[in-house]
C-alpha cells in the first residue's frame, strides 16, 4: 500500500468526555477517503490531532514514514467556515500560507493566480470576502487549503454551511478539481451523499467514544453526476452505509 | 428610496437643531432671561467673532496639549495592551490595578500636578495623557481578545509565528474596537487639556475661560464653550477619517450589496 498518511490507535479524552477510542485510519496517495459520522463524534477532535495543533493521549500520527504528532504545519486543514480574512482581499487571502513561509508578496501572487480559473475565482481576485457568496469564499478557502499544502488536504464538512443547491453544485465542483490536482483529501463529513459520491472509501464512525465501526470501498466509476444516484450499485452501497451510521449499540 | 429616508432624516435632526437655536435666542430678544446670564446665540456669535485672534491664540495651546497628550496615551496605550493581551501572567496581575485606577477622579488629580509639575504645559499634557490612556488600552484589549478562535486555530494549523497571528489576524480584527477607544479618548483629549488649564497657567481655553468669568463676560464664556465643541468635533473627525482609511474593508460590510456569485 502506498500510504502517505496514517493515524495509530488514536485515543483522546477531555476531562469527563472519552472522545476518540482508538482510531487507526490511513489515506493512499491522490486517494479521497471520508470519514463520515453522526455529529458530535469526534470528527473534528480527530482533525485537531491529524494537522498537529491538538495531541492525542495515545497513538501517532504517521506522514510519509516520519512520526508527525503534535507538528503543526505538514498538512492543510480547510474549516467549515470559510475564516477569509474580512481585511484582505481574495488574492492576499489566498496567498496567506505563501505570506507565512516568508515568501514575497509579488512571488506569492505568481504562485497563486495561475489557480484563479480552475477554482472559479477569475476576475474577483481584488474583491473582498464580504462581497462573494458563500459558495465563491468557500472555493477561495479551499484554493487557500490548496496553497498551503498540496499533497494532503483535510476538508472538515467544507460545504456544510452552504444551502442545499449551492452544496450539490459544490460536490459536483469539487469532484471535477480532483481530477485536475494530484492532492490525498481526508473528508469529514456526515451527508451520506457527499461522501459516496466524493471518495474512493468511507471509515463510518460511530458514536462516542468514536471508534471506526467499518470501512467501506466505492467503486462506482467516474465520472460520476447526479445520473450516479440512480445506479443499483450505489442505492446498496448507501443502504449499508446507513445501516451501519445508525446502528446503534444495544445500552443505549 | 433608502437614499431620500436618510435625507429625511438629517433634515428632522437640522430641523431639531434650529428649533432649539431659535427658541434660545427668543430669551433673549423677549427678555426672558438676562443678557448676563444667558446670552442668546446672536451674542455668543458675536463674541467669537470679535475676539477670534484672542480665541485663536488660547485654542493653539489647548489643542497641542490636547494632540500630545493624545499621541503619547494612544502609544502608551497600545503597548500595554499588547503586552497584557500577550502575557497571560501580566494580565493577571496588572489588570485589577489598572481597573481600581480608574475609579481615582482626574479632576482631583490636577491641582496636584500643579503643585509637582508647575504651570507650564506638562501637568496638562499628563492630564489628556491619563484621561485618554484608559479607554484605549481596554478597546484595543478587548479587540484582540475577542478574535475568532477558530481563525486561529487555523492560524496554528499553518504554522505561524506569534508576530505573524498579530500582523495578519489579530491587530487588524482589533481595529473596529480600538477607533471607537480612540474616539472616545479624542473627544476627552480637549476637556482633559481644559481642566488642567483651570488649575493655572498662561495660556490655553482653559486660563481664558477663568478670565472671562471673573469679568462676569458670559458671552465670551460661551464662545469659549463653542470652540471647545468645535475642537473636540474637529478631532472625532479626524480620527473617523483614519478609520475610514485604516479599514477599507468596512465599507463593504455596511453596504448592504448583493454578493457576487459565479458558478462554475
Amino acid at each position: 500500500m502506498d500510504s502517505i498518511l496514517e493515524a495509530k490507535n488514536i485515543k483522546k479524552s477531555f476531562v469527563r468526555l472519552h472522545t476518540l477510542e482508538n482510531i487507526s485510519l490511513h489515506l493512499n496517495r491522490k486517494e479521497f477517503v471520508t470519514i463520515l459520522g453522526p455529529s458530535g463524534c469526534g470528527k473534528s477532535t480527530l482533525f485537531s490531532i491529524i494537522a498537529g495543533i491538538a495531541l492525542p493521549d495515545q497513538g501517532d500520527v504517521i506522514i510519509e514514514g516520519e512520526k508527525y504528532t503534535g507538528i503543526a504545519g505538514r498538512v492543510s486543514f480547510m474549516h467549515q467556515k470559510d475564516l477569509l480574512l474580512p481585511w484582505r482581499n481574495i488574492l492576499d487571502n489566498v496567498c496567506l500560507p505563501l505570506f507565512l513561509k516568508g515568501i514575497n508578496q509579488r512571488q506569492a501572487h505568481a504562485e497563486a493566480l495561475p489557480h484563479f480559473a480552475l477554482f472559479g475565482l477569475e476576475g474577483f481576485e481584488k474583491y473582498y470576502p464580504a462581497q462573494l457568496s458563500g459558495g465563491m469564499r468557500q472555493r477561495a478557502a479551499l484554493l487557500r487549503t490548496f496553497m498551503f499544502s498540496q499533497d494532503i488536504m483535510l476538508l472538515d464538512e467544507p460545504f456544510g454551511g452552504l444551502d442545499a443547491l449551492t452544496r450539490q453544485t459544490m460536490q459536483q465542483w469539487l469532484m471535477n478539481v480532483m481530477e485536475e490536482i494530484e492532492s490525498s483529501v481526508l473528508l469529514i463529513t456526515h451527508d451520506v451523499d457527499e461522501a459516496l459520491l466524493l471518495s474512493d472509501r468511507v471509515y463510518v464512525l460511530s458514536h462516542r467514544p468514536a471508534e471506526i465501526r467499518k470501512e467501506f470501498r466505492v467503486n462506482l466509476k467516474r465520472p460520476r453526476g447526479l445520473n450516479s444516484f440512480a445506479e443499483p450499485e450505489y442505492i446498496q452501497l448507501k443502504e449499508s452505509v446507513l445501516a451501519c451510521l445508525t446502528d446503534r449499540p444495544s445500552e443505549e | 428610496m433608502k437614499k431620500w429616508r436618510n435625507t429625511v432624516d438629517h433634515l428632522m435632526s437640522a430641523g431639531v437643531g434650529v428649533l432649539f437655536l431659535f427658541l434660545w435666542e427668543m430669551t433673549g430678544r423677549l427678555q426672558i432671561l438676562p443678557a448676563y446670564l444667558l446670552p442668546p446665540p446672536s451674542r455668543i456669535l458675536l463674541a467669537m467673532v470679535r475676539n477670534a485672534d484672542l480665541l485663536w491664540q488660547h485654542a493653539r495651546i489647548t489643542l497641542l496639549q490636547a494632540v500630545v497628550g493624545f499621541a503619547i496615551a494612544m502609544l502608551l496605550g497600545c503597548l500595554l495592551a499588547l503586552w497584557l493581551d500577550y502575557s497571560p501572567l501580566a494580565r493577571k496581575t496588572l489588570y485589577p490595578y489598572l481597573i481600581t485606577s480608574q475609579t481615582v477622579p482626574i479632576i482631583v488629580l490636577a491641582p496636584l500636578f500643579a503643585m509637582w509639575f508647575g504651570f507650564g504645559i506638562l501637568p496638562k499634557v499628563l492630564i489628556v495623557v491619563l484621561v485618554c490612556f484608559f479607554p484605549i488600552t481596554i478597546s484595543l484589549m478587548e479587540g484582540l481578545a475577542t478574535v475568532d478562535k477558530e481563525l486561529m486555530d487555523l492560524m496554528h494549523a499553518m504554522d505561524a509565528s506569534t508576530w505573524q497571528k498579530y500582523r495578519w489576524v489579530k491587530l487588524p480584527a482589533a481595529m473596529p474596537s480600538l477607533f471607537s477607544g480612540l474616539k472616545i479618548s479624542g473627544t476627552y483629549s480637549i476637556m482633559g487639556a481644559v481642566i488642567g488649564e483651570w488649575i493655572g497657567g498662561r495660556m490655553g481655553l482653559g486660563v481664558y475661560m477663568l478670565r472671562v468669568r471673573q469679568s462676569f463676560a458670559t458671552d465670551q464664556v460661551f464662545a469659549v464653550i463653542t470652540v471647545i465643541v468645535i475642537l473636540s468635533i474637529l478631532v472625532l473627525k479626524i480620527i473617523q477619517l483614519a478609520e475610514e482609511k485604516a479599514m477599507p474593508w468596512q465599507q463593504h460590510d455596511q453596504s448592504q450589496e448583493e454578493p457576487v456569485d459565479q458558478q462554475k
